[in-house]
């Protein structure tokens, strides 16, 4: 019974706070501070193309601004990470960590990718932001879809495993049986290997900014290559600044839960079941994006 | 075991209120997937001028004459894409200028508009751009174009709504211009509707927009758009 109505309040609560709130406001105002720092990137290029001093700076700063406000839109990273947070065992530093080389990958990457591309295959602009919308980004909503369902299993398994123990226990037929009835919280996906870990990095990086390929395609064209690939780094850290701040916030609504659920002795419960909500809402996001994706 | 169900029912409350700041937090983080279209990534002001004809000696709408001046960012990865660079001046040399009309002649040709014109509930159907002029002005793209009717639309009695966006919202249109009617002799009045996310009817829209309507909506760009109306008597 008690199982039904933990599964009942987060079911209830998502869906009561799915409905309740309206980010209208904070996306347009994440676009207008996206305008200004994207126009503010094309005056330190220019400046940087006629030898301003401070372009160099200018160029970054903005990049690192940019790349903050950007990942305020839609993102496959940022609810990856934050369904992680929330629905694993998996400590703050871990998740940071994974955030931030989430981030600095798929920079790197949208270096390779449009600098090998115009060098080595002579791939065209148009060619390339077409590849990225068309192709790469179908497969990394996939990818993190992939990762959301194997949260979904990892927390379904753990959750039906707990259900057995309480009405073993609640019958009193197994005390001191000698095997462990139910995962302790902290046996619930902690995503520690190092599998895991790539996998969860690799899904992120595969499809990268728009932003930053637009960028790093100017950066070729006019022939300032070494600034378009830092710039676009420091583009990478700006998202990881927000992506970590997702993370934090996550963990640490982890652990008001958990400490909530302690009254009621559900730790477990309360875990494996967000676990699996957590891989639901992850999804069923990355298979929204990809559907938008495969559309285009 | 022994169930406590006072405490049980308090803790439940607890539990309860905990994880609904916690799904609230969590919303929050994943905002951006609410909007999953709603994520330009080009800025473009601008608006329209009306282009009237005589048609059997009553003013009729036969074209529109399009404006977009595009961002700073936006005009160096048009240019960069097109392999187009600007000279000293920070301006285009008449063949890059040649050479960037008749790419945007035929990237115009797939471009689904950023003009969506109506009279009432129906809808006017727009043949692709001609005379295209394109220039640099304080590093920014300007491009301008004409956009002529299928068929010539009625005026006298009439209101015909322009919506100023793209579908997709990739590209953020905004109406920065007062629209003027050129052309034939008519009285005729232009009013532009900034987009305002205060009306009530625009924010059941928006609530639609951010829940689960999204993704399946491809006019996603006309929730944010700044319209145009004309008026003629």
């Amino acid at each position: 019974m008690r199982l039904m109505a933990v599964v009942a309040v987060i079911m209830l609560s998502a869906g009561a706070v799915f409905f309740a709130l309206d980010m209208t406001a904070l996306v347009q105002w994440a676009a207008e501070r996206q305008r200004e720092f994207q126009n503010a990137m094309a005056g330190a290029i220019r400046g940087l193309r006629t030898g301003q001093p401070g372009a160099w700076s200018a160029l970054l700063a903005a990049a690192v601004a940019y790349g903050f406000v950007h990942a305020v839109g839609p993102g496959h990273g940022k609810y990856l990470i934050g369904g992680l947070g929330l629905g694993s065992s998996v400590s703050t530093t871990r998740l940071v960590t994974i955030a931030l080389l989430s981030s600095l990958a798929q920079a790197l990457w949208a270096v390779t990718l449009v600098y090998g591309g115009f060098s080595l295959l002579s791939y065209t602009a148009h060619q390339l932001t077409a590849f990225t919308e068309t192709v790469l980004a179908p497969i990394s909503y996939l990818a993190v879809a992939l990762v959301g369902l194997m949260l979904f299993w990892r927390g379904l398994r753990s959750f039906l495993s707990r259900d057995t123990s309480w009405r073993r226990q609640d019958h009193g037929h197994c005390s001191g049986c000698g095997h462990a009835h139910a995962p302790a919280p902290e046996d619930v996906a902690k995503l520690t290997s190092l599998s895991d870990t790539v996998a969860l990095i690799a899904s992120v990086a595969i499809r990268p900014c728009t932003g930053a390929i637009f960028l790093l395609i100017i950066a070729w064209q006019m022939d300032i290559k070494l600034a378009g690939a830092v710039a676009t780094i420091a583009m990478g850290l700006g998202t990881a600044g927000l992506t970590t701040m997702v993370a934090v916030s996550s963990v640490a609504a982890r652990g008001v839960t958990l400490a909530s659920a302690k009254g009621l002795g559900t730790v477990s419960t309360a875990l494996s079941a967000l676990q699996a909500v957590s891989g639901v809402l992850i999804i069923w996001f990355s298979m929204l994006l990809f559907g938008v994706a495969v559309r285009v | 075991m022994t169930f406590n169900k006072k405490r049980g029912r308090r803790s439940l409350a607890t539990s309860a209120q905990s994880m609904l700041r916690v799904l609230a937090g969590v919303s929050i983080m994943l905002v951006g997937a609410h909007h999953v279209s709603a994520h330009p990534h080009a800025f473009v002001d601008g608006g329209v001028d009306f282009v009237l004809t005589q048609q059997d000696g009553q003013p009729v709408l036969s074209a529109l004459h399009v404006t977009w001046l595009l961002d700073e960012f936006e005009t160096l990865y048009m240019l960069s894409a097109a392999e187009i660079g600007l000279n000293q001046d920070g301006n285009l040399s008449e063949p890059d200028r040649s050479a960037f009309v008749k790419q945007m002649h035929e990237w115009l040709g797939s471009f689904a508009g950023s003009t969506h014109v109506s009279v009432g509930s129906e809808s006017k159907p727009l043949r692709r751009a001609e005379n295209i002029v394109v220039d640099i002005v304080e590093g920014r793209l300007k491009i301008t174009f004409d956009r002529a009717f299928a068929s010539p639309v009625k005026v006298v009695g009439e209101k015909i709504d322009v919506g100023f966006y793209e579908q997709t919202y990739f590209y953020a249109y905004s109406v920065t211009q007062s629209a003027r009617v050129r052309g034939a002799e008519a009285q005729c009045e232009t009013q532009t509707i900034p987009f305002n996310d205060e009306l009530p009817a625009l924010q059941a829209s928006l609530r639609k927009l951010g829940r689960e309507e999204v993704p399946e909506d491809t006019d996603v760009g006309r929730l944010f758009a700044d319209w145009i109306v004309l008026q003629c008597a």
